[in-house]
């Protein structure tokens, strides 16, 4: 399950929530109270957040230092600007700027949908919301920090950061359709507080702890992931693309299936996710401007590590929650199948190494840990005793580590950016 | 409801765009700080087209300079330099993971339409002046084949990272009907079912809307 553990992809990274996190209900004129739909709350009006789990996303926080060594243009002289130059103006053009806009339709609809499928749906935007979130929150920061020793750079993570805190607003938004939203602002707020001192990234981070516990509204301390930075830029990259092919996935379905359409939400998605695309492109940037990051038996086996992440929490995360997509009118295990083969195939343009995920054998194994990883949540469910619990749970868990330790031994597919290759061998190349 | 859902959901070209406001991000979430920096930055996009993003920064221009030298001695003759991206016409055409492609030149468009700026892109089918002027480049691609084509050179780098299997040629010394000259037009492709795909392929015939106004 280690593997599994550290990476989760962007759409697929959906909850970065501590337990304890707290959601705030707007207004007692619910449809549907939070305490009817069995929310566990803290006190009048405020949701305790989902159990904290293996395949639980998390915020990410990462070596700031390093990162400013990474894109500094005086140590590396030599960092190919030219593509992350062109990703600037992409951004720069705000593709998006009045894309966000909602309208009288969001509320009816969410009025409309009721029993479980309120639940799951209310789930489905709390996560993607935190994921979101999560993503304003690490660029942001980026962006803060890479000010001086790469401008360039910097200003595209503070583009990002800004295209990531649109899409959490407009998703908090449709959660107070639900008359439920997440207190994004005071988190922020907090943030803000901690950044005006000279102090570094993680003593800023922990500062954001030190104010919530201040205030008292966090019950537990919020956790943040850390990670080295070439393992953010594989890891982010994945999780944009993957975004990507999950929200144009899910639009041309509804497109197609108008009667499944039974949220608006889903509506704004195909211009949504060419952020989600082109943010994946600038990441393509940075680490083709870092060939070592791609190049050589390291940076292969990294690779192939970063995707079986990625592809596997996404496929247990999404399995454990069919209900959602059954209720958009989407077969889970099709959709995932689908996005899992184009992820991987935008990826070979790109890593010099990812799993031949269209081998029959690759999705053979990966359904023998959706029903190992059921098991575990059945169990998690069961009224054994907690100790009885964690003995059940070791020999399902060493399944697992056997089964993902086979995908990865799976014969890979060597691949990579035609930028890449020597000059001789572009030559040869057909197009 | 249902109803009212359903004509929202057809109408997925044309969507919300009728309200000026600028897009909502939560009000916390984008402090004043960022506010003013999203005006300066929009003063700074208002003064500075793209090509400034490449000569606010020294290194950049010194790295580029060879490249657009041939472009500059064009520009001052007053032809637009062109550049290409071409590939056989299934990886166009023909490809789940390239249909982005057909939502990138839309949502291009788009936003050229509400700049009120002229579009300076376009798909060449089987352009004349592959073989007539670049024999060597036109052996490494298989027929029938397709050109995005651009004025836009940081455009074309930023497609070029997209897309990457496509070969890029810097168009020197054509004019733009060269340039916008097709030849055959392309065959009907056959786009395998795929088993896995939750939706059908884009109507085939969607690179055609994005052909040079000649050949449309």
């Amino acid at each position: 399950m280690q593997t599994a553990r550290p990476v989760a992809a962007k759409a697929a990274r959906p909850t970065v929530i501590s337990r304890g996190r707290v959601v705030r209900a707007r207004a007692a004129a619910a449809a549907e109270s939070p305490e009817d739909m069995g929310f566990k709350t803290m006190r009048d009006g405020v949701k305790v957040a989902a159990d904290e789990t293996l395949l639980t996303p998390r915020f990410y926080t990462t070596d700031f230092d390093e990162m400013e060594q990474i894109f500094s243009q005086q140590i590396n002289p030599n960092l190919n600007m030219a593509e992350l130059d062109a990703m600037l103006a992409e951004f720069r053009n705000d593709y998006n700027q009045r894309h966000f806009v909602r309208n009288e339709t969001f509320k009816a609809a969410a009025e409309n949908i009721t029993g479980p499928t309120r639940k799951i749906f209310i789930e489905f935007l709390e996560r993607s919301c935190t994921a979101e979130f999560s993503g304003f929150l690490l660029y942001k920061e980026l962006g803060r920090r890479l000010k001086d020793c790469n401008p360039c750079v910097a200003e595209i993570f503070m583009l990002l950061s800004r295209d990531e805190a649109r899409h959490a607003g407009f998703l908090n938004k449709a959660l107070s359709d639900f008359n439920l939203a997440l207190d994004l602002g005071f988190l922020t707020k907090n943030r803000r507080g901690g950044s005006d001192s000279s102090s570094g990234g993680w003593p800023r981070l922990a500062g954001v702890h030190g104010s919530w516990a201040a205030r008292g509204l966090g019950l537990c301390r919020r956790k943040y992931t850390f990670f080295k930075p070439k393992f953010i830029i594989y890891a982010t990259y994945l999780s944009e693309k993957i975004g990507y092919w999950r929200y144009i996935c899910i639009y041309r379905h509804l497109q197609r299936n108008p009667d499944s359409q039974i949220y608006p939400l889903f509506e704004y998605f195909e211009n949504w996710c060419q952020d989600e695309n082109r943010h994946g492109d600038f990441l393509a940037a940075v680490l083709k401007a870092k060939p070592d990051l791609l190049e050589g038996t390291v940076a292969k086996l990294w690779s192939r590590f970063f995707c079986l992440s990625v592809y596997i929490t996404m496929y247990l995360n999404d399995n454990q929650r069919s209900a959602f997509y059954e209720s958009i009118g989407m077969n889970t295990k099709l959709f995932n199948q689908h996005v899992i083969i184009e992820t991987n195939k935008s990826t070979e343009r790109l890593f010099p190494a990812v799993p031949d995920v269209e081998s029959p054998e690759f999705f053979m194994r990966m359904d023998r840990l959706v029903e190992y990883n059921s098991k575990l949540v059945a169990l998690g469910k069961s009224d054994l005793p907690a100790p009885l619990q964690s003995l059940a749970r070791l020999p399902i868990i060493e399944r697992m580590v056997a089964e993902i330790f086979q995908i990865f031994i799976m014969k890979p597919k060597d691949c990579g950016s035609v930028d890449m290759l020597p000059a001789a061998e572009q030559a040869q190349v057909m197009y | 409801m249902a109803q009212s859902m359903r004509t929202a959901a057809t109408g997925t070209e044309c969507r919300a765009f009728s309200s000026g406001r600028r897009a909502a991000a939560p009000r916390a979430a984008a402090p004043a700080r960022r506010v003013q920096q999203q005006q300066q930055q929009q003063c700074m996009r208002a003064a500075a087209p793209a090509p400034m993003v490449a000569a606010r920064r020294p290194t950049l221009v010194q790295a580029v300079a060879s490249q657009q030298s041939s472009a500059q001695q064009q520009q001052a003759s007053g032809e637009k330099v062109w550049w290409a991206l071409v590939a056989n016409a299934e990886f166009y055409c023909a490809e789940v993971q390239n249909e982005s492609v057909a939502e990138q030149l839309r949502e291009k468009a788009r936003y050229f339409r509400e700049q009120g700026k002229e579009q300076d892109f376009f798909l060449v089918p089987n352009p004349k002046w592959l073989d007539a002027k670049y024999p060597a480049q036109g052996k490494q691609v298989r027929r029938p084949c397709l050109a995005l084509v651009s004025t836009d050179t940081t455009w074309i780098t930023f497609m070029k990272l997209r897309l990457d299997r496509v070969l890029k040629i810097e168009l020197v010394g054509l004019t733009t009907e060269e340039v916008l000259e097709a030849g055959e037009a392309l065959p009907e492709f056959k786009r395998p079912e795929i088993k896995t795909s939750p939706y059908p392929w884009y109507s085939a015939g969607w690179w055609e809307k994005f052909y040079p106004p000649s050949s449309q």
